[in-house]
């Protein structure tokens, strides 16, 4: 095998390696912390709280949405929900007006399509929270989880503290693809779970992400031009040094995808969206004022690109460059198989073992061992059981799913230099 | 004032540290442990050496016996005690060769790859001189290839010698000789000049040279014209 590809790889491992046992050790540091952790739900003071929905064709699922806020265990005359119509083409607008009725905490915003980030804007030019939330109209949230936000604020009582993520599973999941989201998002909780504690979230889910409003006014709202204004804003909270935190059992419902091509469209959107944040901060990149964000995180996030790359590579190496060369010989003896059947041998002898590549077998082997220890420590974190869906969304969940997202993140980079037209 | 506005900027030193220290721990247990096994796979290397020379000289010491008295005829003995021992020598090393050859190592590794280019070559002769003096009915093929990187196309002319090897068995002998390690060792460029080999693979089939991939039909047809009594030529 060429070297440089060699030596790619080998870099890597040790690089996927490192961030891997590194977070295992804050974990594992902390793991008395976070199996004695418990989220109050009771507050002190209660304080004003806007919620916004920012609603755009979404006549299926806007009433279970708006439901779900009635329903949070906090007084009525506390929220506001405004709703943002966002220049529906169907149903929503007459949906959302019935649901208003006598509902004297409810207004909603009528206008021309703007897009998501400029119906936040002008909902919080209008809210009066001194916190406000924002729940996208395929999203549901748990009665508990506004209560355990606000209490965290409470609990925290740090003025720079400017953002609370929620826990967000997948409402209901039904496909085999939904299941495996469903596993993905209760490692992404865990995950981000230990990226709070080290002050290096970079995402605020569009689901019920809690703000503090003057924070976010102060620094100019949402980015109308990001089309991930949910890694943006986070991002650029983190850079004015104000604080983002997990609420991690703060349970949000969100809708996923359930076909390969909404799928691949709202992956390539976020990763896609999350290269050019990347490319537009990256001077916290390794910036020691940053703290772990900028040294581990921010690096993680760049090295992340690379591993996709390199995890294709692998991939293409491993299988597909194999499975070429079987078929080649195949065509080469005109498929005549019988007499290879005819020497099928199936004992493995030492030596056949031997052949084995031992350094690399064995990194590969630690990295998935550590997978594993935060795919079961996922699943306790989020209250939920492993085999919950059975075995079938398992194996593609660590057999392809990575493979595929690798495979979009790619793609991404590659629409992203080409519009940069290599001037990164 | 700056500094109180990122007081919360933390770098966990310790942890950085006691990570890069277990991953070199793990990057080195692992360098370790193939060092180890490696060390161990020569040891066996070593043992099926140990086991061909013996089988060698018992081939070897059957044909000198049958030249030595006239009226002996123990041919029947001797094909199949040369057929097992070629069979095998490419079935216990083969692996380990092609691995080697992938990856060019230290000595042992250089001295491996020549052991077997020598132990196939003297095989190889041993079954040719030997057919002279009984009809082995057996196909003897010395096939020339450097390893993948150099010669593509070698890599087809495997999968089509493999195939017969399947198909025929011990009746269809391959002797693989790796041009790569002419520098090194006399004897294959002896051989190469012999044979005037220019380009790989080349297969020497009987005193006929055939360069290039030679197809599956046309081998098929080489060697039915030399078996006789083949069921798989019908």
């Amino acid at each position: 095998m060429n070297i440089v590809i060699n030596v790619t790889l080998w870099i890597v491992y040790i690089l996927s390696l490192y961030f891997s046992v590194f977070l295992f050790l804050i974990f594992i540091d902390k793991k008395n912390f976070f199996s004695t952790e418990e989220s109050s739900i009771n507050l002190a003071r209660e304080p004003y709280v806007s919620v916004f929905v920012p609603a755009y064709n979404e006549e299926k699922t806007i009433v279970k949405t708006l439901q779900s806020i009635d329903n949070l265990d906090y007084p009525h005359e506390k929220i506001e929900v405004i709703v943002i119509d966002d220049g529906s083409k169907d149903r929503t607008r007459s949906i959302i007006e019935e649901h208003m009725k006598d509902k004297p905490n409810y207004r909603m915003i009528s206008r021309p399509n703007k897009g998501k980030a400029a119906s936040l804007n002008d909902a919080l030019k209008a809210a009066n929270g001194e916190f406000f939330a924002c729940l996208d109209a395929d999203s549901f949230v748990h009665r508990d989880t506004l209560r355990k936000m606000l209490a965290l604020y409470e609990k925290e009582n740090d003025e720079r503290l400017a953002i609370i993520t929620p826990a967000m599973k997948v409402h209901d999941p039904k496909t085999v693809l939904e299941k495996i989201q469903w596993l993905e998002y209760l490692v992404i909780i865990l995950i981000s779970r230990i990226s709070s504690h080290l002050d290096s979230l970079y995402v605020a889910p569009g689901p019920f992400s809690l703000y503090r409003t003057e924070i976010i006014r102060k620094i100019g709202g949402f980015d109308e031009t990001s089309i991930t204004e949910d890694q943006e804003i986070a991002y650029r909270v983190q850079k004015e040094n104000y604080r983002i935190k997990q609420c991690f059992d703060g349970y949000v419902f969100t809708t996923a995808p359930s076909k390969l091509k909404p799928f691949y469209r709202q992956r390539r959107r976020w990763y896609l969206g999350s290269i050019i944040c990347l490319h537009q901060y990256k001077e916290m990149v390794a910036n020691r004022k940053y703290g772990d964000f900028g040294m581990m995180q921010m690096i993680k996030n760049v090295a992340g690109y690379l591993l996709a790359t390199a995890g294709i590579f692998i991939a293409v190496y491993l299988f597909i460059i194999p499975a070429w060369n079987y078929l080649k010989s195949g065509w080469l003896i005109r498929f005549e198989i019988m007499p290879i059947l005819k020497n099928l041998d199936f004992s493995i002898t030492m030596m056949d073992l031997l052949t084995i590549d031992f350094k690399r077998t064995f990194i590969i082997i630690s990295l998935f061992m550590i997978g594993f220890y935060f795919f079961y420590q996922a699943h306790k974190n989020a209250n939920e059981k492993v085999m919950k869906f059975g075995i079938i969304p398992l194996l593609p969940y660590f057999l392809f799913y990575y493979l595929l997202k690798g495979i979009i993140l790619l793609m991404s980079l590659t629409k992203f230099t080409a519009k940069q037209k290599l001037r990164w | 004032m700056v500094d109180q506005k990122s007081s919360f900027r933390k770098i966990s030193k310790d942890k950085y540290v006691v990570a890069a220290i277990i991953t070199f721990l793990i990057f080195s247990l692992g360098l370790t442990l193939g060092i180890v096994l490696k060390d161990y796979q020569y040891g066996l290397i070593e043992e099926v050496n140990m086991e061909q020379d013996v089988k060698f000289y018992s081939t070897q010491l059957q044909y000198a016996y049958l030249n030595a008295f006239s009226d002996l005829d123990n041919c029947a003995v001797l094909r199949t005690t040369l057929q097992e021992a070629v069979v095998e020598l490419a079935d216990s090393l083969q692996q380990v060769i092609e691995q080697e050859e992938g990856q060019p190592g230290d000595i042992r590794s250089q001295v491996v790859l020549r052991r077997y280019a020598l132990d196939n070559l003297r095989y190889w002769l041993l079954a040719k001189q030997s057919n002279q003096r009984c009809d082995l009915n057996t196909v003897l093929v010395l096939y020339f290839h450097t390893p993948e990187k150099n010669c593509p196309s070698c890599e087809n002319q495997g999968a089509i010698l493999t195939h017969f090897k399947n198909v025929f068995e011990e009746r269809f002998l391959v002797f693989p000789i790796n041009l790569d390690l002419r520098s090194e060792e006399p004897m294959i460029e002896i051989v190469k000049s012999q044979f005037n080999v220019t380009k790989v693979p080349t297969l020497v089939i009987g005193d006929q040279k055939y360069e290039g991939v030679i197809s599956k039909e046309q081998l098929q047809n080489i060697i039915c014209n030399s078996l006789h009594d083949a069921p798989e030529c019908t």
